[in-house]
């Protein structure tokens, strides 16, 4: 039901091609001193996005009352997070909704970088990593199925 | 499960005046449920309007709005309860919307009825605590806002789907435009007056009953029905946020412009608010006046001018400046500019321990420190929340700058710069140690660090006009009520503490009384004239410092000595807890100028060459620097520890203020005193 002549928006319209480094190069190169990724599944922290990239978020390491108070503003596993202001505190897009975040909180969070193209920054809505079993990218928890929801 | 009790249902819905015959108790009550920023309180003005009221919840010091709402006929008890993302138990305010949706507060019905509100424009984050809501059983509508907003960015949202989804009706409305009220209003009369039991769709009590992290199940079922409910055009959410936030979040820029912006807010209001409280500072001493020419002399009428209406007078003179002050909150808040303020002031505020949302009521302070307290609200931390109301009353309100204006003219008399400097330094002392007292706070009792940022930054929407008058009345009468009241006892209490007892006219008031006698039979009445008003000034000087707040002035000399104050100070400071700049007036007094009829310059005149009993002058610069430090930092304002007790819920917090900041008044007021004793004195010397 998409407006089917609607306007086809170029991903890189908002943010210019250098901004949206390629995945690999993100995975590898040490932009940031901190910067700790796992070369196989690219699990990172949420402050070392790039700017306009988008993470999957996988885990939380916080206080419980902090735990709570991030997965309410929808900062939770399953969920996806656009990078759209670096810096402290930092601005995130996640579920349509722009979130200020201190970096204290997204040095805890762990993202799955996700893969290329990034269309999905466009659309405030995440679209949810569709995956194989035993791809590598499965987080460490078990994953509850995602067709029981529907 | 809950159904309506049927013996209220049954009551035919007389349209009209059926609200006045029911008694309060038999209201039906509908809780107004919805995330932060999703319009809830437009709404609610638009179902309620001037019949609200603000009101904590019994027990708690959150507040909640309460309001008779007629729909269809039926009268209803609307409860706005605080804007939440989740019912989960994540912060105070959560835990007590559920207690109150479940019926577990005391003295307060469980409703019959939730109205839910969603925003439009953001179904998917909003379905988290419409889920929740919906579990709790109770007759649900949900009202689908802002969809002027979504079908003017392309989305479609299919109510149908979206109502079979929740198990409960959906109506589209814009509470900003009034679309679509009246079918909501019909949905829930519908709702209330069936008696069906709710049925929970099957996918959200799968949702509940999971394992593993409730919250994520929840989104993911928020993101399934998102899916089959709205369709949205590819490309970017909101061009116009977009754009804004590229300026207003900038590291550089934000900074910049939110210094702008409260440049111009803060000029706007004391613009502003200078009308309207001259206006009422004319009117009241005008009634003064009034009553005392036409009224027979005496103590009734002494009460009337000096207690009740100086005092109403003293409580409405500031409320200019409170109302346009949330009136423009308001207004900013309804844009969404607030969060954004919040994101560039945190990193500077954290390093004090303070939380980008404790900046702006503590910039509010500076124009009173009752509404920054009641402001303060905003800061969804409780340890935040009380270091910002510890410290708020230490920044410079505007009652302090009468008292400013009076030291700074008699320690630099006409020399405009030098006085601008002593204002400049006045301030900065009192932002240096409220920053200061902050971070101390943090390494002691209040241990810990600001809560980390975490806010959602919605959409940048027109302000809506409307509810900024409504929280502006709102505000006001919470000052009127809970602060005025006090300011008005406390002024009544502190005007017979300065009329009682008694005691009869001085020798001198008398022989200059005598003299007036002789010569008005010689015929000189002007200057007889002039006489009596000599006599009359001095009688009350004198009874004044005869008078038990005279007393406790002299009583407190000791004390105060070592800074550098003799009695008439210590009455000045005794009688300024009602509000500080009654310090003036009460000297003015004192020194045998009548209260206002004197001119301020006539009262700088006579403290200058005022001397103590021994013959020295009283007014040193080093007294007029050491009472200066003394106003900056001293708790003298009975009215603020009474709102900080609401605020806070006891009376540690409140107490604990007041003593922090006379310790730190009395002993930075005695460093002052000293050293600028011994620099004056080696400067004389030299």
């Amino acid at each position: 039901m998409y407006p089917p002549s609607g306007p086809k928006v170029s991903p890189n319209m908002f943010w210019p091609n250098f901004l949206i480094s390629p995945l690999k190069t993100s995975g590898t190169a040490s932009s940031t001193p901190k910067f700790q990724a796992d070369e196989e599944t690219c699990l990172i922290q949420l402050d070392n996005l790039q700017l306009g990239q988008c993470g999957l978020i996988q885990q939380l390491d916080l206080s419980d009352s902090e735990d709570k108070r991030l997965r309410t503003m929808g900062i939770c596993p399953g969920r996806r997070a656009w990078l759209v202001r670096r810096g402290d505190p930092m601005i995130l897009k996640i579920m349509g909704t722009r979130i200020g975040l201190a970096a204290e909180l997204a040095q805890r969070v762990t993202v799955e970088v996700c893969a290329p193209p990034y269309e999905g920054f466009q659309d405030p809505l995440p679209i949810r990593l569709e995956r194989e079993p035993g791809e590598p990218g499965e987080p460490k928890e078990p994953r509850k199925s995602r067709e029981s929801g529907t | 499960m809950t159904t309506v009790s049927l013996d209220v249902l049954e009551d035919p819905p007389d349209s009209g005046n059926g609200q006045s015959k029911r008694p309060v108790s038999q209201d039906l009550t509908v809780a107004l449920v919805g995330n932060p920023n999703c319009g809830k309180t437009t709404l609610f003005n638009i179902l309620t309007g001037l019949r609200a009221h603000t009101a904590n919840i019994s027990g708690t010091t959150i507040e909640q709005r309460l309001g008779k709402a007629t729909i269809d006929g039926q009268a209803i008890q609307l409860i706005d309860l605080p804007g939440m993302y989740s019912l989960s138990d994540t912060s105070p305010e959560q835990k007590i919307a559920r207690q109150a949706l479940m019926g577990e507060i005391k003295n307060q019905p469980k409703p019959q009825a939730v109205l839910l509100l969603l925003d439009a424009t953001n179904i998917q984050r909003n379905l988290l605590l419409a889920g929740q809501a919906v579990e709790l059983g109770l007759p649900t509508v949900v009202a689908l806002n802002m969809c002027d907003l979504a079908q003017r960015s392309g989305i479609q949202i299919d109510t149908e789907a979206l109502g079979t989804e929740l198990g409960c009706p959906v109506v589209a409305i814009s509470a900003r435009t009034g679309e679509g009220i009246p079918q909501l209003c019909n949905a829930l009369s519908q709702r209330l007056s069936s008696d069906e039991s709710h049925v929970m769709p099957q996918a959200l009590s799968a949702c509940a009953s999971c394992g593993g992290c409730p919250f994520r199940a929840r989104f993911d079922w928020a993101e399934e029905v998102d899916k089959r409910c709205a369709r949205r055009p590819m490309g970017q959410h909101d061009p116009m946020t977009e754009a804004a936030d590229r300026v207003l979040t900038h590291p550089l820029l934000g900074v910049a412009s939110f210094l702008g912006i409260m440049f111009v807010l803060f000029a706007l209001i004391f613009s502003v608010a200078d009308y309207p409280s001259n206006a009422i500072e004319w009117a009241f001493s005008s009634l003064g006046s009034f009553l005392v020419n036409t009224l027979p002399p005496g103590d009734l009428t002494s009460l009337f001018v000096d207690g009740i209406i100086g005092g109403v007078g003293g409580v409405l003179v500031f409320l200019p400046q409170i109302c346009l002050l949330f009136f423009f909150l308001s207004l900013l808040e309804d844009t969404g500019y607030l969060a954004r303020a919040a994101v560039v002031t945190d990193r500077l505020m954290r390093r004090v321990g303070l939380p980008g949302a404790s900046f702006v009521p503590l910039l509010s302070a500076h124009a009173c420190a009752i509404p920054a307290i009641m402001a303060s609200r905003i800061i969804e931390n409780r340890r935040d929340r009380l270091v910002t109301i510890l410290v708020a009353p230490l920044l410079t309100c505007s009652a302090r700058l009468p008292v400013y204006t009076m030291l700074t003219a008699l320690l630099v008399p006409s020399q405009p710069i030098k006085a601008a400097l002593i204002f400049v330094g006045a301030y900065t002392l009192g932002i240096a140690s409220a920053l200061l007292v902050a971070l101390v706070l943090n390494r002691s009792i209040l241990k810990g660090k600001a809560n980390p940022l975490l806010i959602e930054l919605p959409s940048y929407k027109p302000p809506n006009l409307r509810n900024a008058l409504l929280t502006m009345i709102d505000r006001g009468r919470v000052f009127l009520v809970k602060a005025g009241t006090v300011i008005l006892m406390v002024s009544i209490g502190l005007w017979a503490a300065s009329t009682y007892p008694k005691s009869a006219p001085p020798p001198q008031a008398v022989a200059v009384q005598q003299q007036a006698v002789q010569l008005e039979s010689a015929g000189q009445t002007d200057d007889a004239a002039q006489l009596r008003l000599q006599a009359q000034n001095l009688t009350t000087a004198h009874s004044l410092s005869n008078s038990l707040a005279g007393r406790l002035g002299h009583a407190i000399e000791p004390a105060i000595k070592p800074l550098g104050y003799d009695w008439r100070i210590g009455i000045g400071i005794v009688s300024s807890f009602a509000a500080r700049e009654v310090i003036v007036s009460t000297l003015s007094i004192i020194h045998g100028i009548g209260a206002g009829d004197g001119g301020d310059e006539m009262l700088y005149q006579s403290m200058r060459h005022s001397v103590s009993d021994n013959g020295t002058p009283i007014y040193t610069p080093a007294t007029c620097l050491s009472l200066l430090v003394f106003f900056v930092l001293a708790m003298q304002c009975l009215p603020t520890s009474i709102v900080a007790r609401r605020e806070t819920g006891t009376w540690k917090w409140p107490a604990l203020q007041f003593t922090y900041m006379t310790v730190l008044a009395y002993s930075a007021a005695w460093i002052t005193f000293q050293a600028a004793t011994q620099v004056f004195a080696t400067g004389a010397v030299g």
